[in-house]
């Protein structure tokens, strides 16, 4: 008897009718890792937590024109206990830096994190003393989302590419120099 | 208004040993004083009851490195009776950086002065709490003094690690949170905030008082504000902000930027009126440069900026009612939010952060369509308004939570430089649209909205903002009407020396093409000195003094920004309420963290 191997997104819709119920259905047979995976990207909830301009939009992401709702985001959790996805939204100073790093070590595993706009990413236009140029000198980044700031589909985009990344078994993001951007 | 000489007379007679030393540069005064005389100046301003300068807008300092004495301590006082600023400047010499504080004049100078002794390393004796407030406690040196590099980070062109790391300097742990409990001994009108004491520890507080840490991660406190909480059971016996969290550096990094090329810095700090920002900085540089601005341009900028009111009350009045708990307002606000916004993209390509106006004018002429997708914006906005009312006006819930709440006086808001509608509500009629018009506003008809009751509280803060969403409509009708006569009229300066040719001119005009390589290559230079200009910004007085040295990048460009004074009246407008109204509290003050931390 050979098991046969389904991927979630392959997974036959079921009409709903009285014989799902009553289990008729059939069997399907898939990994275990693929349809956690999918599971997550279905019910991520993300840290609410802004830091500049970005906030603003990441704001009305999920408000009614854009409807993050539609991708199963919307529960924006205040505590990081509760979060498994960080949007590092907007520009991380030297004096924040600490505090972004703590909130990101106590949200539980798994987490991702993406770097929303030029700031988080690379420092955008603030080359200076104050600025952290990119999020990922503290915290290791899956996803960067390029904008100043990002329109709200772009970060969309975003959050798709984040599902997808988690969906194939992509390996983490990485922290780029460590420690380097606590040097203070 | 006291003619200038009779002030000048006057402060001669009570301190015969002032110099009189008067610098008069575009219009404005500045008046240099000994330091030993500063306190007795400006205590007899304040109080001589025909001038009354009884606000204290600003406290900025110029560094004229190599030249001593060195620095430039700058004081912008204001006299709404008599509607007239003077500035008083101390002179500091490198090597005795000791300034009289004047906090006992002006309590609201407290975080002037903390910002000027972070930023400068000018000290400022008897001080309530002299301590770092933009910058972590742990760093070093005073990022504006024109010997501190810019310190930015090379961007390197590898992908090879190795390469890089040797020159990074070494890595230091973070410091821990727990260190950063802000300290509670002192009395409750100045705010000791900043890092813990370890001499005090937590368990010296003999009282029954319980410190509480709020922030900079909360999702009430409108950004990465922090406030220390000394609370008493649910009363708040002591709330004292921590800002700096969001210091981005962008007064610096406007120093190593042609003026031009300075313009996106700006938007980025009040990021909820981004036109604001860009138009107080080209109000200031066109009053440096004496440039004349067309009428369409003018227009052009006063509609933009009603509309980015209303998109800024919008915001303030949707998170406010959140907040308390009306998650439908926001919602609501947004949906309307997202209509400016797309006029705003319509007009520069940008949601948010235009970049849209320039010296002497706009970037681009305004697109075809921008008037009537205007027109059905304010036809829109009046029931959307009349919605929110009805979802707040009479919900008891909104009521019992805001009125009485945090109850502020007149007097109160004057001495800490509160602005805006904050100060409206107190009942001063006071309007920059008004009382120093800019960009044509005299020539529009709209009322200033003006609190009715003695003492100001958030409910009162909430109408003013209402109202003046509505008498923003009105300007923004009769701007259309009059951009529609200005049709086809030049939207830029034809200043050659700040404003580049048209492009089809480059092709026929080897003096077109010099000015346009000239422009883009060097910019232009103003001459010495400085000037100031402010703006109604949705938060109060936004102000900007730009100082040339003749260069073609600014010696120092300085925003007098509402937020950071606004937020000073915290602790003693949220003394004796719940912790639940705190969030209600600074929602009231609207501020926006960029713009306080800059």
């Amino acid at each position: 008897m050979t098991a046969q191997t389904i991927k979630p997104e392959n997974i036959p819709v079921a009409a709903g009718g009285p014989e799902t119920k009553s289990g008729q259905a059939g069997v399907v047979f898939a990994k275990l890792d693929d349809v956690v995976r999918w599971a997550r990207t279905g019910s991520m909830w993300p840290l609410l937590f802004g830091l500049a301009c970005c906030a603003i939009e990441m704001m009305a992401v999920y408000m009614p024109r854009f409807d993050l709702s539609r991708f199963g985001m919307e529960v924006y959790r205040a505590s990081p206990r509760q979060a498994d996805l960080m949007f590092v939204a907007g520009r991380v100073s030297r004096k924040m830096a600490p505090v972004v790093r703590q909130l990101y070590e106590q949200m539980m595993e798994p987490k991702w994190v993406i770097a929303m706009g030029d700031c988080a990413s690379c420092g955008g236009i603030y080359n200076n003393y104050a600025i952290l140029q990119g999020v990922d000198e503290i915290i290791p980044v899956d996803v960067y989302v390029a904008g100043c700031p990002p329109r709200p589909e772009a970060l969309m985009d975003g959050i798709l590419m984040l599902h997808e990344k988690i969906k194939n078994g992509e390996p983490k993001g990485q922290i780029r120099i460590e420690g380097f951007g606590l040097r203070g | 208004m006291v003619p200038l000489e009779t002030t000048l007379a006057k402060l001669r007679e009570q301190f015969p040993n002032v110099s009189t030393d008067i610098y008069e540069f575009r219009g404005e005064t500045t008046l240099t004083i000994p330091r030993e005389s500063l306190l007795g100046v400006a205590r007899f301003l304040r109080d001589d009851p025909a001038l009354r300068f009884d606000m204290l807008l600003d406290v900025t300092a110029l560094d004229w490195l190599p030249k001593e004495p060195r620095f430039d301590l700058l004081y912008s006082l204001l006299s709404m009776q008599q509607n007239a600023r003077l500035r008083l400047r101390v002179q500091v010499s490198s090597w005795d950086t000791n300034v009289p504080s004047i906090t006992p004049i002006y309590p609201g100078a407290n975080f002037y002065e903390r910002e000027v002794f972070d930023l400068f390393g000018i000290t400022f004796t008897d001080h309530p709490f002299l301590r770092r407030i933009l910058l972590p406690d742990y760093s070093t040196g005073h990022p504006l003094r024109k010997d501190h590099p810019l310190g930015y980070e090379p961007v390197e062109f590898t992908h090879t690690y190795a390469e890089i790391q040797p020159e990074k300097p070494a890595a230091v742990p973070p410091p821990k949170a727990k260190e950063l409990i802000g300290s509670v001994r002192g009395s409750p009108v100045e705010i000791p905030v900043g890092l813990a004491d370890p001499q005090t520890p937590w368990s010296a507080t003999d009282s029954d008082t319980l410190l509480i840490n709020m922030g900079p991660h909360h999702p009430s406190t409108h950004g990465v504000l922090r406030v220390a909480l000394e609370v008493d059971g649910e009363r708040i016996v002591n709330a004292m902000p921590d800002v700096g969290y969001l210091h981005t550096g962008i007064e610096k990094n406007a120093e190593y930027k042609t003026y031009l090329k300075a313009i996106p810095l700006f938007d980025r700090m009040d990021y909820l009126s981004t036109f604001f920002n860009n138009l107080v900085y080209c109000l200031a540089v066109e009053k440096l440069m004496q440039i004349q601005v067309p009428e369409r341009a003018q227009i052009a900028r006063v509609i933009l900026c009603e509309l980015q009111r209303i998109q800024s009350h919008l915001i303030a009045v949707g998170s406010q009612a959140m907040d308390i708990g009306a998650v439908t307002v926001m919602t609501y606000a947004f949906r309307e939010r997202e209509q400016v916004l797309d006029i705003f993209e319509m007009v520069s390509g940008a949601r948010m952060m235009a970049s849209y106006f320039r010296f002497g004018g706009l970037a681009l002429d305004l697109p075809a369509g921008f008037s009537d997708a205007v027109r059905a914006f304010i036809r829109m906005m009046p029931p959307r308004l009349k919605e929110y009312e009805d979802l707040l006006n009479k919900n008891p819930i909104w009521i019992e939570r805001t009125r009485g709440i945090a109850e502020y006086t007149q007097e109160q808001a004057i001495a800490y430089g509160v602005t805006g509608p904050m100060l409206r509500a107190t009942g001063v009629n006071w309007d920059l649209r008004k009382a120093a018009p800019y960009s044509g506003y005299e020539q529009y008809d709209f009322d200033v909205p003006v609190g009715t009751r003695a003492k100001a509280d958030v409910l009162e803060c909430y109408h003013i903002r209402m109202e003046e969403m509505r008498q923003s409509l009105r300007i923004i009708d009769q701007g259309l009407a009059k951009l529609a006569q200005t049709k086809g009229q030049p939207y830029v300066t034809d200043n050659r020396k700040v404003a580049p040719p048209p492009k089809q001119e480059l092709q026929t005009s080897m003096e077109s093409l010099i000015h346009h390589f000239k422009l883009w290559t060097e910019g232009f230079k103003p001459p010495v000195g400085f000037a100031y200009a402010a703006v109604e910004s949705p938060r109060g007085e936004l102000g900007c003094l730009v100082s040339s040295n003749g260069t073609n990048m600014p010696h120092r460009v300085h925003f007098r920004t509402p937020s950071f004074a606004n937020l000073q009246t915290l602790p003693f407008i949220s003394k004796g309420y719940y912790i639940a109204d705190l969030v209600g509290i600074i929602a009231m003050t609207d501020i926006i963290l960029g713009d306080v931390d800059r």
